[in-house]
């Protein structure tokens, strides 16, 4: 779709780009990022020739961009910037229809695309198509300053740090907003952003910037994974904080809160205890609160007495796992095992905790968002 | 005071006309005025090393004292409403020129970066946004320059413009008092009432975008 062939700009003699090329495929959604300065908004801007490269060539869908009026190939191109840049003097609806009035469009069709693109956006034509830029909160104005962008149904995006400005509550919204339209739409959207948290949220793919070049370009596992180097570990920063997950032991994610009775437990008190406690199964122990067996409700129903203690019927066939052995290896084996949780044992052969679906959940929680807890 | 009622409804005729020829010349100067400075303000604001220089010759021509040009004038184009005018647009020309110019520089970066992203050429950003954008600031430019003019139009009637000049200039060398008052306070309403006509029409034609501040 979009391909950077070798592409150099220099201003002045500091050397912005320096030989980038890299390939866009169609319906991708790319974040371009890297520390201030890093050439992220230039290598943006020379897809809609704002800025013209020294050397090297852009193609897009095979054609060098160079040989293409910059007039015409803005107007295939979506184009949203931080500041919004909504046409003070311009209602909602004049400023969503620019470019389709500019590629002439009638004015029928122009209204018709207005108000599909408000009903996107959760905002009522009748509401707001007449209000004017300032009569809007920020957030309001950004998502027209998207949908103006989509106007004309280019099949390219450009987005220059679109949510910047906006608060976290609203940059949120619309961050799940634009993703749900790019994919809907399938649209290529390129998106430059220095937050990586933004950036891991919404792209396919994340290019890495720093000096001119491209540092690492990769899915947002792939970064977070094995990030190519320190600049790039020290952007994600508390994201990869456990990077070394292999040190993390299956401790760190148990969960403590377990359900356990006593071997000499009567059915009935099995019962009641698994209805408080929402469990369809319970850990039974000895007296010295070691692991005797499991017992499950359908065990219950089946083979419980009504009078005699549990103990006679557990099920021994569980998987106890001692509490230092690797996280991760306590997790494949919760998957090879096919159970539904493992028990978490401490030297004393005492029951600490068990490892369960919801424990990992929150292991990748914690790896990538940090520690949620 | 009903000797100046008296007066006043002698003369009737004579105040009237004096009123419209100077409400003419005004207009007319300030029409002309317009007419050259918005192009060139436009202009300008492209060339923006060109325009500190052409700003500055412009402010030095309205430095110079409105009777030494109506003298130029006289020499150059003679007597009557010619020169008068010439002179009077010459005047008019800074503050349109001016304001002009520093409006549509000062519209938002941002407005004329996202023109430019989505594709309009530079005749459409100026006339969609720039000029659109900058036209309070030009109205202004005009308010101020008709307010002045008509007030340097009362020294036209030295070289036979008429205009409410004459009635001043008349009285003071008749030391006819009635004269000189009516003469100016004629020139101040009109000043009065056309700048707030102006602004008025500023405020008309300004989006209510525009306006709405939060």
């Amino acid at each position: 779709m979009i391909k950077f062939s070798g592409i150099s700009k220099s201003f002045g003699k500091s050397k912005i780009i320096d030989n980038l090329s890299f390939e866009v495929k169609e319906g991708e959604f790319i974040v371009l990022i890297g520390p201030s300065g890093c050439g992220k908004t230039t290598t943006l801007k020379m897809i809609n020739r704002l800025i013209e490269p020294d050397n090297g060539s852009i193609n897009i869908e095979g054609v060098d961009i160079s040989s293409v009026d910059t007039v015409t190939l803005r107007r295939k191109i979506g184009y949203v910037i931080q500041q919004i840049g909504l046409f003070p003097n311009m209602t909602v609806e004049e400023n969503i229809c620019i470019v389709p009035k500019l590629l002439k469009w009638e004015k029928e069709k122009c209204i018709e695309r207005t108000k599909e693109l408000l009903e996107l956006v959760s905002m009522p034509y009748d509401q707001y198509g007449k209000k004017y830029p300032t009569e809007l909160s920020g957030g309001q104005q950004q998502r027209v300053g998207v949908l103006r962008a989509l106007a004309a149904q280019p099949p390219i995006v450009l987005m220059d740090e679109p949510f910047g400005a906006l608060d976290p509550l609203t940059r949120d919204a619309l961050q799940d907003e634009v993703k749900a339209l790019q994919q809907k739409l399938n649209k290529t959207i390129i998106f430059v952003t220095h937050d990586m948290d933004e950036a891991l949220k919404m792209a396919d793919t994340i290019i890495f910037m720093d000096k001119g070049k491209i540092l690492q370009m990769a899915s947002p596992e792939e970064m977070l994974r094995k990030p190519a180097s320190d600049i790039i570990r020290e952007f994600m920063g508390k994201r990869i904080a456990y990077g070394n997950s292999q040190d993390l032991s299956a401790e760190a994610f148990m969960n403590t809160n377990v359900v356990k009775t006593t071997e000499n437990k009567q059915t009935f008190e099995c019962l009641e205890l698994m209805k408080r406690k929402k469990v369809n199964s319970i850990i039974v122990t000895n007296n010295n609160n070691e692991f005797r067996g499991i017992i499950t409700i359908e065990d219950l129903k089946k083979r419980g007495k009504i009078e005699g203690p549990i103990g006679n019927i557990v099920n021994e066939d569980a998987e106890l796992i001692h509490k230092d052995i690797a996280a991760k290896e306590a997790f494949e084996r919760l998957i090879e095992t096919k159970r539904d949780y493992l028990i978490v044992v401490d030297d004393e052969k005492q029951i600490i905790g068990i490892i369960n679906k919801t424990s990992m959940v929150k292991a990748l929680a914690d790896a990538l968002w940090g520690d949620l807890a | 005071m009903s000797e100046f009622i008296t007066f006043l409804l002698d003369n009737q005729r004579m105040i009237f006309q004096s009123l419209a020829i100077h409400i003419h010349l005004v207009i007319v100067a300030v029409f002309i005025g317009c007419l050259i400075a918005i192009p060139i303000g436009t202009i300008l604001s492209r060339y923006q090393k060109t325009a500190k220089m052409v700003l500055g010759v412009v402010g030095i021509i309205q430095t110079i004292p409105g009777l030494v040009m109506l003298g130029f004038a006289l020499v150059f184009f003679g007597i009557g409403k010619l020169p008068a005018v010439i002179v009077l647009a010459l005047y008019a020309i800074l503050p349109i020129l001016t304001n002009t110019y520093i409006g549509i520089t000062e519209v938002d970066k941002h407005y004329k970066e996202a023109a430019r992203g989505i594709g309009m050429t530079s005749i459409q950003i100026l006339f969609k946004v720039e000029l659109p954008l900058a036209l309070s600031a030009i109205i202004s430019g005009i308010k101020i320059s008709t307010v002045y003019i008509i007030s340097w139009a009362t020294l036209a009637a030295l070289i036979g413009a008429g205009g409410l000049g004459d009635l001043i200039w008349t009285g003071l060398s008749t030391t006819n008092d009635h004269l000189i008052i009516v003469g100016a306070m004629l020139a101040a309403v009109i000043a009065v009432l056309i700048g707030a006509a102006i602004g008025y029409i500023q405020n008309l034609v300004t989006p209510r975008g525009l306006k709405v501040r939060r």
